[in-house]
């Protein structure tokens, strides 16, 4: 699977604006530094897919497939599977999070408006309190 | 289950009614009236799971204590929030019931009995032990059937009602549940199966249920009864595996 000078432009083209990307939001803090992690290793992946060629070609003479490019398809695919389920464990806990939150906050705001009323009763006995 | 080491479980007084309320401002009031009016004694929580109607206004009306969840998370959630609650506040006992005025509150007098008289300490108000007032989707009932065979198929003991929100619980199963993840959408037949494989004592006092008052049923949608069954099934797989009848557990779990 040779790929040729233009295409590799090409791949380190689309890597450079994808990385850019993912910095530019993480200079305007709508990525957590810990996700930035996982999106510059898939711009070097790219980058460097050209080179992995030779592995790829061997991974699917190994594994059966008769045309390589499916092996990359195939990676891939899992890969981006897998971290569709680590964003849904991630997800998951987050709901947790919430929901204890959520929970916690009514039980609050009922803890607060007894003493609010509380302390109403109270200075309006005493006058001039 | 030993007993409590407080001695609070005899204290009728440390008896919570939970009451989960989502839109229901038209049955709110007629509910909680109906509850006050049997002069039971015991404190009254509605948890207004983020209803976009009047429910919470309703409720100070009636000089409720309310808990207002900031958005809707869903039956269990607001179940686990008053369990919370009753919890932190030393309560010894929650009845959970619903708001749609479904719940005859004359019967937590005898499911209170029920509990007392032979240490209890989970009774639920069973709608096949008592009259039923009204006629159950026949779907509806072949899946309550079924779900209480599986319970009995893995618990070894004969629940009629495995799906009943009518329920009152002591403050060592509450803690138990609130240790254990409470489900957040129906919790029902396995939260009942946990509590029995890890030996909890449940019981069933007959009860009649009323027709709906007004406002939406919790299981309505075909979409939302397949994820019901979906879900129940593969909780109840997990309860099976994580609790599998083994007495091992049943010396850990002791609070």
């Amino acid at each position: 699977m040779g790929l040729n000078i233009k295409a590799e432009i090409f791949l380190i083209a689309i890597a450079i604006v994808f990385a850019l990307f993912i910095f530019r939001q993480l200079k305007k803090k709508k990525l957590d530094e810990k996700y930035t992690i996982l999106w510059f290793l898939i711009a070097i992946i790219i980058i460097t897919l050209p080179l992995l060629s030779p592995l790829i070609d061997k991974m699917a003479y190994l594994s059966g497939f008769n045309y390589p490019p499916t092996v990359l398809f195939v990676v891939v695919i899992l890969i981006i599977l897998m971290i569709i389920l680590h964003y849904s464990i991630d997800l998951t806990k987050l709901k947790r999070q919430n929901h204890l939150l959520a929970q916690e906050l009514a039980i609050q705001e009922n803890e607060i408006n007894k003493l609010r009323k509380k302390v109403d009763e109270h200075y309006s006995r005493v006058p001039g309190g | 289950m030993n007993d409590d080491k407080s001695g609070l479980n005899n204290d009728p007084r440390k008896t919570i009614i939970v009451m989960p309320a989502f839109n229901e401002e038209e049955s709110i009031r007629h509910t909680l009236d109906n509850i006050i009016s049997q002069n039971l004694g015991f404190d009254i929580v509605v948890v207004n799971d983020g209803s976009r109607d009047n429910t919470a206004s309703e409720v100070l009306k009636s000089g409720i204590d309310i808990l207002n969840l900031p958005c809707n998370l869903g039956y269990g959630a607001a179940v686990e929030t008053g369990f919370r609650y009753a919890i932190k506040n030393g309560y010894s006992r929650v009845v959970l019931m619903d708001a749609d005025g479904q719940h005859d509150p004359k019967y937590i007098r005898s499911m209170a009995d029920a509990m007392d008289s032979d240490k209890f300490d989970v009774i639920i108000g069973s709608r096949f032990r008592g009259d039923v007032n009204y006629t159950i989707p026949k779907i509806r009932k072949l899946g309550m059937v079924f779900f209480r065979n599986i319970v009995k198929i893995m618990t070894k003991q004969d629940i009629q009602d495995v799906t009943s929100g009518f329920q009152l619980l002591n403050r060592k199963a509450v803690m138990f549940l609130l240790n254990e993840n409470y489900p957040s959408d129906y919790p029902d037949s396995d939260v009942i199966a946990k509590l029995l494989l890890v030996g909890f004592r449940v019981s069933e006092v007959p009860v009649t249920i009323h027709a709906r008052e007004k406002g939406l049923s919790m299981h309505s949608s075909k979409l939302k009864i397949t994820y019901y069954i979906y879900k129940m099934v593969l909780s109840l797989l997990l309860v099976a595996l994580t609790y599998r009848m083994n007495k091992r557990l049943q010396k850990e779990v002791e609070y």
